[in-house]
């Protein structure tokens, strides 16, 4: 059953295959089973330890227990191994033991990305566990999941997962490349982890996505992505991405379709919005107040009269709260957390308009930017986003309205040249005809 | 993949039609420039039909490699030389002109020559990406422009201000026979193809252009689109006075439900990415063609990496047209806009007609290859 | 190394470069928003033009009546200079970015207006779709007017002249790229709006329009007339409220309208066929009047309609004015290849014949 066993399933580190001999009786039991869907305790008190133990005689145990099934159709093999049971080969016959373990409620739950209809639980920091609920959402005897060693002194074991019909060849090779290429001695954080691999140093947009949810994870392994897992850590990694996987939020494959078609393009104009409305509003009210119409204008004006400096410092005052404010609402203790919402809202709000430092038009626009940045549901796009405004503010300053849509096409030209593991990271996609060939001769379907 | 062939026949036509092409037709309307509008989509499709037939024989490959084959090396470095000009030329024509019209419109106190440096700047850094980058920025900023470069249309031509009997008028002067320099500025907007010598090499092997005649056809309506409208709004003699005059067409619609009432703003913003991605587009032509000239080249349309040749090369570019900024002021660079346009149609036609025959005896030297 | 020399070479010369550039920053509380300007005539042999500017001034409540204005006003020899000098006066930056009224004196208009349209077509800043209008008695004193219902300083005229705030059949909006190109135009002549002041209101009254040559203003129509040119040119404003006509003892407001004309040339003379489509509604109708004999009513009215428009395109043609570009028509069927010479003649021999079909919409809630 072993051999049959090796040529139907993908290679993987969690496959436990085992063949007993007794060393008296010369008795032979094969057992098969995957690690993280069984529970170990179960499989020895009611398999190992009788066997060895030999007691009474193991068919007996077999026949008579109710957990074992006598199993006749070998195609069923793999189903049965992935749902949690062993397979038991004794004397020409083949059963199985019903050892499934269900660990949803050791799962922390999920804090970074959250969702309504969802799976509320995240990863957990045990890999075994992890391994197990990712088994669970993805059964398929395809997935093949390898085990290395990263950092020379932690030697924190990484687990590697795809599945090895639809992934690229290409970015695997690439990928181990750069792993075996890591020279460090502590590895303790999928963040570290993340940096080490990315691209280039100095790149603006990540590379990889870092998530703790096991639908996304299961959703990208069936799209032939490769996912990371370190040990100790709850977030894992999935890469190749394009910058349109760091757009969409799981949700949109739960919910209703005409809602989620207009919660994208939402994104979109969010991510638009916070990365000029600074830089617009500094470049329409000092270099062209001429763009709005007079009555708006008008009105800005008024807003504006009360503010001694100029525009540019008013913005720049305003986002350095905004950015402290985020800041400190990370690392300030629970108990004192409600205070910094009170000193947020009420002291930048509207006791700075009163007063006469800012003017009222860039309170909203304040608001605004920090609202629609925590609209993109990736907190690692999200944080890269933060940044893109500043030049973008520069350039206002300098050029007006023209300098501000210059920073933007300098964006995308930066976006377009960002390659993820070889793959195209911002590209349209339209339909590709796998008929016709692809575009430079890189690339994945 | 076809439509990659799309975006690089748009940008040219767009780009050329708001910046140098309307002021010579207009400036010769009642002589002329109706007869050379209907010529030139013949014109433009038989060179199409022909460039594109010719590439389809060198599947992957640029014009370098496609000399390379024939002839020897110096011969190849001149024509190479030679096309770089011409290409970086026309780009650095409408980088320029752009940045004058910011500097008339959007930043009248700003310094012209500072401008110029940081749009320059920002082009030749986006010049140096790789072949395919190129391909994709300029497929995000057409598929941004196209509807608002639509709005701007469809709002001039449904104005009040829009009197089709001035149409009327000037198409009736179509008996008369065009000047050179007319012929040369109403094909320069069907020669987007040319773009093709370079980034033929990210095609795939088996590509097949398809849809040729839709190119031919949207390009004549535009052509027809651009030239008569700004003479429907503004008469058959005022259209004369304005410098910029889709600027002026632009300025003189309204939109009465938005917050920005001027429809020039949005105009003048949609052109300034057309203008930087037609730039982009030009420069990282010339630098390809520069880069053949210099040894040990490696032809990678998807470089990780950039070479620091190109960096040099792109240098290079914007110095020798930052300092050609001097000596041009606003006159003098439409004249020599048109001088430079004949020049160009010429070079076109032998370049298209000499890869058209050196296709036809690749197929001859493949037969006779096979048959012995 | 290398390369992160080069970068941080790139990166410094960007920098150094965006410094030169920064010359435009103007903040918008230091500039003074020109909202309206007058342009006179003086007796003055050395300083002919007499510039007035309406300066909005910003203040922090915004509520009714309680913007503010600054008139300031110049005499000078030209009026480019002239704008300069008044930027000596104020202590903010004049920014005619959001002027949209431009007004003509009366006799100013009588003169010569080209080389002021000039000037304005010139600037960069003076929007294509500034609106421009002749102002009576003089410009001075109808800029001059607060009214005291203002919200947004110089709002009050403004929204005459915009298309969403009141639709008036009466007022033509003539916008700065269309008078540029009537002024230039064979085959078209251009017309301006009139503006006149109440003074007890202190609130505006445009109900008249002048009609000009290439120069100067030639005829003022009077308030009936401007009405009913405004529904015979319906495509030439954009506004599509056409008012009402009268005919005793029927008032009846035109819905919609639509005019068509030809332009047929005989060997004796050149005739224009006008045909005139109306969709009416009655708002003063004898009781019962329209439901008993339908037709009547009809007749009277397109009879009396189409008299009174060929008295109109009559008077228009005396004065020696085309408004509604016959002249352009004109080229289009028969080419006219030294147009200043004969056109003036073929003009003043046109025959006009109109034709009226009115479609009866209703007659309101009772019969």
């Amino acid at each position: 059953m072993l051999n049959r066993l090796k040529i139907i399933l993908s290679p993987s580190e969690d496959l436990i295959q085992n063949e007993l001999t007794h060393p008296i009786t010369g008795q032979k039991l094969e057992l098969a089973y995957y690690l993280p869907l069984c529970d170990e305790t179960k499989i020895h008190s009611f398999i190992t330890v009788p066997f060895s133990k030999n007691e009474y005689p193991f068919m007996t145990l077999l026949q008579s227990n109710p957990n074992f099934t006598k199993v006749t159709d070998p195609a069923t093999w793999t189903d049965l191994l992935l749902r949690g049971q062993a397979m038991v080969a004794y004397q020409d016959s083949i059963f199985s033991f019903d050892a499934l373990k269900y660990s949803y409620n050791d799962l922390p739950d999920a804090k970074l990305e959250t969702s309504i209809l969802g799976p509320q639980h995240s990863l957990s920091e045990d890999p075994i566990t992890s391994l197990s609920v990712i088994r669970n959402a993805y059964m398929s005897p395809e997935l093949v999941i390898d085990k290395m060693n990263v950092g020379n002194l932690s030697r924190t074991s990484l687990y590697i997962m795809y599945d090895q019909r639809k992934v690229n060849n290409h970015t695997l090779d690439l990928l181990m490349h750069k792993l075996a290429s890591i020279h460090l001695d502590l590895i303790q954080s999928t963040g570290q982890l993340e940096r080490l691999l990315n691209g280039k140093k100095y790149q603006l947009f990540p590379t990889l996505l870092i998530t703790e949810r096991i639908d996304r994870i299961g959703r990208a392994l069936s799209f032939g992505k490769i996912v990371l897992l370190l040990k100790g850590s709850q977030y894992a990694i999935i890469l190749p991405v394009t910058f349109f996987d760091f757009m969409h939020a799981v949700e949109d494959h739960y919910e209703s379709i005409w809602m989620t078609k207009l919660l994208i393009i939402l994104r979109y104009s969010a991510l638009f919005i916070t990365t000029t409305l600074p830089g617009l509003y500094i470049a329409i009210l000092s270099y062209n107040p001429e763009i709005f119409k007079v009555q708006l204008t008008f009105s800005l004006v008024a807003s504006r009269s009360i503010v001694p400096y100029p525009s540019f410092i008013e913005v720049l005052i305003m986002l350095g709260m905004i950015e402290m404010l985020l800041e400190s609402s990370i690392r300030i203790p629970k108990l004192i957390g409600s205070t910094s919402t009170t000193v947020g809202g009420l002291i930048l709000g509207s006791a700075i308009q009163q007063a006469g430092l800012v003017s009222s038009i860039m309170i909203i626009v304040t608001s605004l930017v920090a609202i629609s940045n925590f609209v993109l549901p990736i907190h690692s796009m999200s944080l890269a986003v933060r940044f893109l405004k500043y030049p973008i503010i520069v350039l206002a300053i300098f050029l007006g309205v023209a300098g501000v849509f210059l920073g933007l096409f300098f964006y995308i030209v930066c976006l377009c040249s960002t390659r993820s593991f070889g793959e195209y990271y911002f590209r349209y996609r339209g339909d590709v005809n796998s008929k016709q060939g692809e575009i430079g001769g890189a690339g994945t379907s | 993949m076809n439509r990659y062939v799309f975006y690089h026949y748009f940008i040219v036509c767009f780009t050329n039609l708001v910046m140098l092409v309307p002021y010579h037709l207009i400036n010769e309307r009642f002589s002329g420039s109706v007869m050379a509008i209907i010529l030139s989509p013949f014109i433009g499709a038989i060179m199409l039909y022909m460039f594109t037939n010719a590439l389809t024989k060198f599947p992957g490959e640029g014009l370098p490699e496609i000399f390379d084959h024939f002839y020897p090396r110096w011969l190849v470095s001149m024509i190479m030389i030679y096309k770089s000009f011409i290409t970086g030329t026309s780009a650095a024509i409408v980088l320029s002109t752009y940045a004058v019209i910011i500097t008339r419109f959007l930043n009248p106190e700003g310094n012209p020559y500072g401008i110029v440096l940081v749009l320059m700047v920002v082009c030749a850094f986006a010049a140096t990406r790789s072949t395919v980058t190129v391909n994709f920025v300029l497929e995000i900023v057409l598929i941004l422009s196209f509807p608002f470069v639509g709005f701007v249309l469809y709002k001039a031509i449904k104005s009040p201000l829009m009197n089709w009997d001035a149409v009327a008028i000037v198409a009736e002067h179509y008996n008369k026979m065009p000047s050179l320099l007319v012929i040369a500025s109403a094909t320069f907007v069907f020669t987007g193809f040319l773009n093709l010598s370079i980034f033929n090499r990210t095609f795939p092997t088996n590509f097949r252009f398809k849809y040729r005649w839709l190119l031919v056809l949207i390009a004549f309506i535009d052509l027809l689109m651009i030239f008569f409208i700004p003479i429907g709004v503004h008469g058959t003699e005022a259209v004369e006075h304005y410098v910029y005059i889709w600027s002026a067409t632009a300025d003189s619609t309204k939109m009465a439900y938005g917050f920005i009432e001027r429809v020039l703003f949005l105009f003048l913003i949609v052109l300034l990415h057309l203008a930087l991605a037609f730039t982009m587009v030009g420069w990282h032509m010339s630098i390809e063609f520069l880069r053949y000239l210099l040894p040990n080249n490696i032809v990678n349309p998807d470089e990780a990496k950039t070479p620091l040749r190109s960096y040099v090369i792109a240098g290079g570019i914007l110095l020798i047209t930052f300092s050609c900024m001097f000596f041009i002021n606003q006159l003098s660079m439409f004249q020599l806009g048109g001088y430079f346009m004949i020049i160009r149609m010429f070079s076109e036609f032998v370049i298209v007609i000499w890869v058209y025959l050196l296709s036809k005896k690749k197929v001859r030297r493949d037969e006779k290859r096979i048959s012995i | 190394m290398r390369k992160e020399l080069a970068y941080s070479f790139i990166v410094l010369y960007l920098l150094a470069s965006t410094l030169l550039t920064g010359c435009g920053f103007k903040d918008v509380d230091k500039r003074y928003f020109v909202v309206g300007m007058g342009i006179d005539k003086t007796d003055n042999e050395e300083k002919p033009y007499r510039v007035t500017l309406k300066l909005g001034v910003p203040s922090i409540q915004i509520d009714v009546g309680k913007s503010k204005t600054q008139v300031e006003t110049i005499e000078t020899a030209s009026i480019a200079e002239g704008v300069r000098m008044l930027k000596s006066h104020v202590d903010k930056e004049i920014d005619f970015g959001h002027c949209k009224v431009i007004l003509f004196g009366d006799s100013f208009a009588r003169e010569n207006i080209r080389e002021a349209v000039e000037w304005m077509s010139r600037r960069r800043d003076i929007q294509n779709i500034a609106a421009i209008a002749v102002g009576s008695p003089n410009a001075e004193d109808v800029i001059k007017v607060q009214p005291g219902i203002e919200r947004f300083p110089g709002n009050s005229l403004n929204l005459f002249f915009s298309e969403d705030a009141t639709e008036s059949s009466y007022t033509f909006i003539e916008s700065l790229s269309d008078l540029t190109r009537r002024l230039n135009e064979k085959g078209l002549d251009p017309f301006l709006p009139v503006v006149t002041m109440q003074q007890e209101d202190k609130t505006y009254v445009i109900n008249q329009v002048a009609l000009l040559d290439k120069e100067k203003v030639v005829t003022i129509l009077n308030p009936d007339e401007t009405q009913l040119l405004r529904q015979l040119a319906e495509h030439i404003s954009l506004p599509k409220q056409f008012g009402s006509y009268r005919s005793d003892p029927y008032v009846a407001l035109i819905n919609s309208i639509k005019t068509k004309y030809k332009i047929i040339k005989t060997d004796s003379a050149i005739k224009v066929d006008m045909n005139i489509k109306q969709a009416i509604t009655f708002e003063e109708i004898p009781l019962n009047s329209y439901f008993e004999h339908p037709n009547q009513s009809v007749e009277q009215l397109e009879q009396a309609y189409s008299e009174d428009a060929k008295k109109l395109l009559q008077k228009i043609q005396a004065a020696g004015v085309d408004p509604f570009g016959f002249g352009l028509r004109y080229r289009v069927k028969y080419h006219l290849p030294n147009f200043d010479q004969e056109w003036p003649l073929l003009y003043k021999s046109m025959e006009f014949d109109v034709k009226t079909k009115i479609e009866v919409r209703g007659t309101g809630l009772t019969r």
